[in-house]
């Protein structure tokens, strides 16, 4: 049979990014798919040779625009672990809100995104008109709507005042009953099951096999959220990682969707649990220099992300290198591709959430 | 399998389509920033006493200070915005305005060489500071 | 009146209505997604623009056989108002769409090609149910040619409601409506970029889209048909499936072309072929 190979991307409308997917066709099935990456490269990593370590933290923030919040976190929570910074307890939970809202405003993102690559522009306007309700939220509270630039080793920089936290979680729980409605459109059209339900399945081992993270891997019952470990303020918190079973991507889609909704459930309990009052410390300056390494694992939106730090004690690191988990979903996309329809190639890339920013640095 | 016929997008579809929508028509209809939102860098000439940190301190290199000269510019371009430099000012000379600078269309260049709305220069004029400085080196 | 002079008319002022139709298309569907949308005219506009742009010619052979397209489906409309037998008409129409398959087909690129091996799917999908509408009107009216329908006494749409309800969901396909806009979408967000359409740029772009107008006046002169005692409510009955369309083309996602073809067979056969069927049966 005559094989088509289609060059999909780097510039295609369904992806938001950069990323090249060689796809070889058979008819309208394909029958193997040859990734490459490196579009997007700006050398992130090698900038700490330039630039002193209390600024790299804008630099993490950079690279991407949708984790930026956890990004910047990762990597302060790394230099207070080298440098023994005691982290103020409200910068904590602060930390913790920022870091849950940024969680729905990806999962919205990326289910505008995907609805968008099956074809259902409405849905797509609904979910970023619910964006935007969130951006505004981290516009007045942090002053930016997509870079943050409000953690610095130490804590953060600016508080919220308790009454405008109470506003943020009714205006959030608002939020998420109109999301409902959303939901259930996701969850109940006829036209999304006819396409996402059955297609891209990935069983419980393969998701292990090809080490998958983050709602791939729960979409396929696998058990996996950094937040389980308890660190930076999880332990405080009561949650249920959100699994589901089916693997396929109307799994993938729903577990994101619960999440939001669980997202919101975070900050309503941080906002209950965290120490009230105006004027508490929120930054611990560091002293000197960083001597030491470290290792740092977040539950980011798109799943576990990775933070090596190595410091020689003079003003600039030795060495920074973050392990986004994009990178670590592009061999189960890539599983997931062989033997589908053409028809279904984007309903696949995009339900692993590919971040090629954060992939490639 | 659901039922084809039934689409729950439609009651919804059908409400927008009466209801206001929800976007803005943009450069006819602006919504002000929030309090606090971050855009602008804007510096009092009159406290600053040239001690360099913001500029030492400016992740993107974006200012540059001569004290000898008591020059002090940024150029917004290449500002980010992190609002570093406001934090660390000893005189409180510095401080972030909520409404960024908008876009310039047109090339045309400053009364001291500065693009335009981009770059921004305090300091004695040059043919002035040029004169002041050969006089000084004259007496 | 002349029929030649209906058929001048209709080249000349079916575009105007095509584009009008997609001006307001374009408003519904934005206020349908609470976006403010574009102007009225702004189809024109876009048009325009495409007009004065270069035009990239991947293949030489592109140009004249969209030309084709685009004057082969203004000829079936002026054939179809200016009373040539109904089902030749049929013939012109699927012979029109053909020319785009084929323009598309001749360019190198993989997204067009395979856009225009989807095209043909959906022609195949679709063309074999005008044949049989027009055939039904024609046996029911006893007529050959649009201004016999029109003027004669047997009422089609109340004889043949299972023919019409079928034309409600085949004309998803030729309006290039989601779900059924797997060839090319008026978004140009999908897999195959901008499907069949993706390699052309400039006035070639304007001639599929004047096409694509035509073809809107063809499919609302072929609802008229339906209600041969009354043009005005033919028209009215065409906006009322326009407007189903729409709010469907924002209610759903796109479908798999397997799903196109099998459902649109499917509809053809039992509604408009029952239909049919069952004119016969009664007689």
């Amino acid at each position: 049979m005559k094989r088509t190979i289609i060059p999909f991307g780097p510039q295609h409308p369904v992806l938001p990014e950069p990323l090249v997917l060689d796809l070889i066709l058979e008819d309208e099935r394909v029958v193997d798919a040859v990734p490459t990456i490196g579009y997007i490269h700006r050398g992130l990593e090698m900038m700490v040779e330039r630039v002193e370590y209390t600024e790299m933290g804008f630099v993490a923030e950079r690279i991407c625009g949708i984790c930026s919040f956890m990004h910047g976190m990762g990597y302060c929570v790394s230099l207070e672990a080298i440098m023994n910074v005691e982290v103020p307890e409200r910068a904590r939970w602060l930390r913790i809100i920022w870091a849950e809202i940024s969680r729905v405003q990806s999962h919205l993102l990326w289910l505008g995104l995907g609805a968008d690559a099956f074809g259902f522009e409405n849905l797509f306007m609904h979910c970023w008109r619910m964006r935007e309700e969130i951006l505004d939220i981290f516009e007045k509270t942090t002053g930016g709507r997509i870079i943050h630039s409000v953690n610095r080793i130490g804590g953060v920089k600016r508080d919220v005042s308790d009454a405008e936290l109470a506003a943020i979680v009714v205006k959030l729980e608002e939020l998420g009953k109109a999301f409902e409605k959303t939901a259930n459109v996701f969850g109940k059209d006829p036209s999304i099951r006819h396409r996402l339900s059955g297609v891209g399945v990935l069983s419980a081992d393969d998701a292990r096999a090809v080490d998958a993270v983050g709602p791939m891997a729960r979409a396929s019952g696998v058990v996996m959220d950094t937040r389980l470990s308890g660190t930076y303020g999880y332990d405080q918190v009561d949650f249920e990682p959100v699994t589901e079973t089916a693997g396929d991507c109307l799994a993938r889609v729903v577990v994101r969707m619960r999440e939001v909704q669980q997202s919101i459930g975070l900050v309503r309990q941080a906002v209950e649990k965290m120490p009230k009052g105006e004027g508490m410390p929120l930054e611990n300056k560091p002293r000197g220099n960083p001597v030491g390494e470290t290792y740092t694992r977040l539950e980011q939106p798109r799943g576990e992300v990775l933070y090596y730090v190595k410091a020689n004690g003079t003003k600039n690191l030795e060495r920074f290198r973050a392990r986004t988990p994009t990178f670590a979903n592009i061999p189960a996309m890539i599983k997931l591709v062989r033997g589908c329809d053409l028809a279904d190639v984007p309903n696949i890339i995009l339900t692993i959430d590919p971040c090629i920013s954060c992939t490639e640095r | 399998m659901a039922n084809p016929l039934r689409l729950p997008m439609v009651p919804r579809a059908l409400r927008n389509l009466v209801s206001r929508p929800a976007t803005r028509r943009y450069p006819y209809e602006i919504r002000p920033r929030f309090e606090g939102a971050r855009g602008t860098i804007e510096f009092d000439v009159e406290t600053c006493n040239y001690c360099m940190l913001c500029m030492r301190r400016c992740p993107a290199a974006a200012i540059t200070v001569v004290r000898e000269d008591r020059i002090w510019s940024i150029e917004h371009l290449t500002c980010i915005g992190c609002n570093v430099c406001v934090e660390v000012c000893n005189k409180n000379s510095l401080s972030m305005a909520k409404e960024s600078k908008p876009v310039h269309t047109h090339a045309e260049v400053g009364p001291q060489g500065q693009r335009p709305g981009h770059e921004e220069w305090h300091g004695p004029d040059p043919a002035i500071a040029a004169a002041a400085k050969a006089a000084a080196a004259a007496t | 009146m002349n029929p030649i002079v209906y058929a001048v008319l209709f080249v000349l002022l079916a575009p105007v209505f095509g584009g009008l139709l997609a001006g307001i298309d374009r408003i519904a569907s934005a206020r349908m997604q609470s976006r403010v949308g574009p102007p009225l005219l702004q189809p024109f506009y876009d048009l325009g623009k495409l007009l004065q742009k270069d035009a990239r010619q991947v293949n030489p052979l592109v140009e004249p056989l969209l030309l084709g397209h685009v004057g082969f489906m203004a000829a079936t409309g002026a054939m179809l108002v200016g009373g040539v037998d109904l089902i030749f008409v049929a013939f012109v129409f699927a012979l029109a769409a053909l020319f785009l398959v084929l323009a598309a087909g001749t360019v190198n690129s993989p997204y067009s090609f395979t856009g225009a091996e989807r095209e043909l799917v959906v022609l195949l999908a679709a063309e074999p149910f005008f044949i049989l509408m027009l055939a039904a009107i024609c046996k029911v009216t006893d007529a050959s040619s649009y201004q016999g329908v029109l003027s004669s006494a047997v009422m089609v749409a109340p004889k043949l409601p299972g023919v019409l309800l079928a034309f409600t969901f085949v004309a998803t396909i030729k309006l290039r409506k989601s779900p059924f806009d797997i060839s090319t979408s008026h978004h140009a967000h999908q897999e195959l970029v901008s499907g069949l359409t993706s390699d052309m740029s400039g006035r070639l772009l304007a001639y599929v889209e004047m096409a694509h107008w035509y073809e809107s006046a063809i499919l609302a002169s072929f609802v008229i048909l339906f209600f041969n005692w009354s043009v005005p409510l033919g028209l009215l009955a065409f906006a009322v499936i326009y407007a189903a369309e729409v709010l469907v083309d924002n209610s759903t996602s796109r479908a798999k072309w397997q799903l196109v073809l099998r459902s649109t067979w499917a509809v053809t056969l039992l509604l408009a072929g029952g239909n049919v069927l069952a004119l016969f049966l009664l007689k």
